[in-house]
C-alpha cells in the first residue's frame, strides 16, 4: 500500500484524528475513505480530522477520495494539517475552500490561507 | 490445429516406449540367465539320477565277478546271481567268458546281441579296463548295452570275464521322459566322451540339435554318459517367463497414457497462450481505441480570431498505454465573442475519455446559452453529476471579447489550475480564483475579469504540468519561471519550450498526460484597431 494510516485522540473530546502518509493516489482511495468511514461509525465521535501533513504526493483519485468523503459525512470531516504540495492542489482543486466552508468548531489545526485574487 | 497431435506428446509416446523396449529387453535377458541357470542345476540333478542308475548296472557286475573270481569260474553261483539281477531286469542276459581263449563258460538270460561277433575284443577291453567296462553295442541291432568286468586272476592264474546286456528303450528317439528329475527337459543321452549321434543311446527329442543349453556328465566305467538338455518350459514359473511381456503391455499403455495426458497438457498451455495474445491484442485495439477517442476529443484545428495567435499542445502519459483525459477548445461564439477552455477529467481510458467528451461538448453548449463562466461550469457540474456521479472533472473556462485595447476574459475555475498570464513587458502572474472541481459536491465558483492587451500572453495548461511525485512536482513560481523563460520567440517557441521545462524535470518520463494553449493578443496597429472599432461602432455595439 502507498498510504499508512494511524488514529489518535485529539485534544477536543469527540474527536478523533486520523494521520495518512505515504501517496495518496488510486492504490490509496478506497482505503482513505473505509478508513475513515470505519472511524466515523465506530463509537460515534464528532468529527475525524484528516491529517495529511505527511502525505508527499497526491492525485486525482486522493482528491476524489476526499470529495467522497465530504459529500458522504459533510462536516464531520475536517481537514488538519497538510504538507505544501499536497495543499496547493487541495487549493487548486477548491477542496480547501470546500472544507473551509462547513461550519467548522475551530478544533482543527488547520492553516488558513487566501484562496487565489 | 485441433486434430493434429503436438510434438511433445509424441516424443513423450516415443520415449515412454523406448524405455519399455529397454526394460523389457534387460528383463528378458535377466529371465533367460535364470532360465539357463535353473536348466543347468535341473541337468545336474538328472546327472545325479543317472549316476545311481550306474551304480545299478556296477554293483552286481562286479558282485558276479567277485564270485567269478573265487569259485575259479564254476557256473552255478553265476547263474544264481546274475539271474536275480536278469529277474530284477536290471539285465536281459549275461555269459561267463574264459578269458584265456574267450570261451562262454555258461549262458543265463535272452540271446545276447554279440555272440556272433564273438568275446575276443570283449575280453580284450575288459582285461585292459580297471572295473567296468562298456562295450558299445549300439550299431548292433536290438537296443542292447553291453557290460564287461573282468575277475582278477585266481590262485592259479586264470582269469574270467563276466558279461552281460541291459535293454535301452525301444526308440532311440522319442524316447520317454521320466518322472522326477527328467521331468520338462528335453534331453540326449550319449555314449560318451563325446556327442557324435552315433553314440547317442536315446533322445527324448525326435531330432538332434546342433547345440544344448547344458550338458552333464556322468562316469560310466571306461566310458562316460553325456546327458544334453534343452526346455521349453518356464522352469522359473510362469510369472518370471511372461514378465518382460507383461512389461512391455505395461509399459505401452503408461506410453499411451502418457502421450494423452500431455497432449492434453499442451493444448492447455496453447489455449492459455492464445487467450492471453487474444487479451493482449484486445487490450491494444481498446487502446488504440481510446487513443483515436482520444484524439478525437482535442480538436484538430483551432478557431483562431483574428488579431490573436495560437498554440495548442497535448503530450500523452509516458509509458502508459492509457489515455488521460486532457482536452482544451477555443471556439467563436458571436462577433468577436469567443470561448476558451482547458480541463481534466479524473481517470483514465475509454470512461475518461467519454468523460472527456460529455465536459467538452456541455461547456460548448452551455457557452452559447449562459453569460457568466461560472454558470457554464455550474452547467457542467450538473451535466458529470448526473452522468458520472462519482467522478469529476477539473476544467477552466472562459468568455473572450474584443475590446478597443485587446481582449476582456471573463474566467472561472472549476477546480483547476489557474492560468498564467504573462504580459508585454515580460512580467508573469496567475489569474482567476480557485473553483471546487466539478461532478461530485454542489461546486463554489467565482468569475474573475481580466484585461488581454496587446503583447499579452495567456498560457493555459493541465497539471499534467506541475503535479507529480516527488521531485517531478513543478510548484507554481517555477511553473512562473518556466513561462517567462519561454517567451519572446512568439507562440509555438514558448509551448514547445514551456513542454521541454517540463519534461527536463522529469527524466524518467511524465506520470500524467500534459495539455497547454497558448493565446497571444497581436500588437495591431493603429489604423487596424481603429478599423476594429468603428466597425463595432458601425455594429452598434459600445
Amino acid at each position: 500500500m502507498s498510504v499508512r494510516v494511524q488514529c489518535t485522540p485529539a485534544a477536543e473530546a469527540g474527536v478523533v484524528v486520523v494521520t495518512f502518509s505515504g501517496d495518496l493516489d488510486l492504490d490509496a482511495e478506497e482505503q482513505v475513505v473505509q478508513e475513515v468511514a470505519r472511524v466515523l461509525g465506530d463509537g460515534a465521535p464528532a468529527a475525524a480530522v484528516l491529517d495529511l501533513g505527511d502525505v508527499d504526493f497526491i492525485d486525482s483519485s486522493g482528491v476524489r477520495a476526499l470529495l467522497r468523503l465530504h459529500r458522504t459525512h459533510g462536516d464531520r470531516v475536517r481537514l488538519g494539517t497538510t504538507s505544501p504540495g499536497v495543499r496547493r492542489v487541495l487549493d487548486i482543486a477548491g477542496i480547501t475552500e470546500l472544507f473551509d466552508d462547513a461550519p467548522s468548531t475551530n478544533g482543527t489545526t488547520q492553516d488558513r490561507s487566501e484562496g487565489g485574487r | 490445429m485441433r486434430r493434429r497431435v503436438h510434438l511433445p506428446a509424441v516424443i513423450a509416446l516415443v520415449v515412454c516406449l523406448l524405455l519399455t523396449l529397454a526394460v523389457a529387453g534387460v528383463t528378458m535377458t535377466v529371465r533367460d540367465d535364470a532360465e539357463r541357470q535353473l536348466l543347468r542345476e535341473r541337468t545336474g540333478e538328472a546327472a545325479a539320477v543317472l549316476s545311481t542308475a550306474v551304480n545299478g548296472v556296477q554293483v552286481p557286475l562286479a558282485g558276479a565277478a567277485e564270485l567269478a573270481g573265487t569259485t575259479d569260474g564254476a557256473p552255478a553261483p553265476f547263474e544264481a546271481v546274475l539271474g536275480r539281477a536278469i529277474e530284477a531286469r536290471q539285465f536281459t542276459g549275461g555269459a561267463l567268458v574264459d578269458a584265456a581263449d574267450a570261451s562262454v563258460v555258461t549262458r543265463v538270460g535272452e540271446e545276447l546281441v554279440v555272440d556272433d561277433g564273438g568275446f575276443a575284443p570283449i575280453v580284450e577291453q575288459a582285461l585292459g579296463t580297471e572295473g567296468l567296462a562298456v562295450i558299445d553295442t549300439l550299431d548292433r541291432p536290438g537296443r542292447r548295452l553291453g557290460y564287461a568286468y573282468a575277475t582278477p586272476p585266481s590262485a592259479d592264474g586264470r582269469r574270467f570275464v563276466v558279461y552281460a546286456e541291459s535293454a535301452l528303450p525301444e526308440q532311440r528317439y522319442d524316447a520317454p521322459r521320466p518322472d522326477g528329475a527328467f521331468e520338462e527337459l528335453d534331453y540326449a543321452l550319449f555314449l560318451g566322451p563325446g556327442r557324435d549321434p552315433d553314440d547317442l543311446l536315446y533322445a527324448s527329442m525326435t531330432s538332434l540339435p546342433d547345440s544344448y543349453p547344458a550338458v552333464a556328465t556322468v562316469d560310466f566305467g571306461d566310458r562316460q554318459l553325456v546327458l544334453a538338455t534343452d526346455t521349453d518350459a518356464a522352469l522359473g514359473g510362469w510369472l518370471l517367463h511372461q514378465l518382460p511381456w507383461a512389461l512391455v503391455a505395461g509399459g505401452v499403455v503408461f506410453a499411451g497414457l502418457a502421450a494423452v495426458v500431455t497432449e492434453w497438457l499442451t493444448r492447455r498451455r496453447l489455449a492459455a497462450e492464445a487467450l492471453a495474445r487474444d487479451v493482449s491484442r484486445l487490450y491494444d485495439e481498446q487502446a488504440a481505441r481510446a487513443r483515436t477517442l482520444q484524439r478525437s476529443l482535442i480538436p484538430r484545428s483551432l478557431d483562431v480570431p483574428d488579431g490573436m495567435q495560437v498554440a495548442a499542445r497535448y503530450w500523452p502519459a509516458d509509458a502508459d498505454d492509457e489515455v488521460g483525459g486532457d482536452f482544451y477548445d477555443l471556439f467563436v461564439l458571436g462577433d468577436d465573442r469567443w470561448g476558451v477552455t482547458i480541463g481534466d477529467v479524473c481517470g483514465k481510458g475509454i470512461d475518461a475519455a467519454a468523460l472527456t467528451a460529455l465536459t467538452r461538448h456541455t461547456i460548448r453548449a452551455a457557452a452559447r446559452h449562459l453569460s457568466s463562466p461560472a454558470a457554464v461550469l455550474r452547467w457542467t457540474h450538473e451535466a458529470i453529476h448526473a452522468d458520472h456521479a462519482d467522478t469529476y472533472a477539473t476544467a477552466s473556462f472562459g468568455f473572450l471579447s474584443r475590446t478597443a485595447d485587446g481582449w476582456q476574459l471573463e474566467l472561472a475555475l472549476g477546480g483547476h489550475p489557474p492560468p498564467v498570464l504573462l504580459h508585454d513587458d515580460g512580467s508573469v502572474e496567475p489569474i482567476g480564483h480557485p473553483g471546487t472541481v466539478l461532478g461530485i459536491v454542489e461546486p463554489r465558483l467565482t468569475a474573475t475579469s481580466h484585461a488581454l492587451r496587446a503583447g499579452d500572453t495567456l498560457v493555459l495548461h493541465t497539471d499534467g504540468l506541475t503535479d507529480a511525485p516527488g521531485a517531478g512536482a513543478v510548484g507554481a513560481d517555477e511553473l512562473l519561471g518556466f513561462v517567462a523563460a519561454a517567451s519572446g520567440d512568439g507562440v509555438d517557441a514558448l509551448a514547445d519550450g514551456l513542454g521541454a521545462a517540463v519534461r527536463a524535470r522529469r527524466p524518467g518520463g511524465t506520470g500524467d498526460d500534459m495539455a497547454l494553449l497558448v493565446l497571444h493578443v497581436e500588437a495591431v496597429a493603429d489604423d487596424a484597431r481603429h478599423a476594429s472599432a468603428l466597425d463595432r461602432i458601425g455594429e452598434g455595439v459600445p
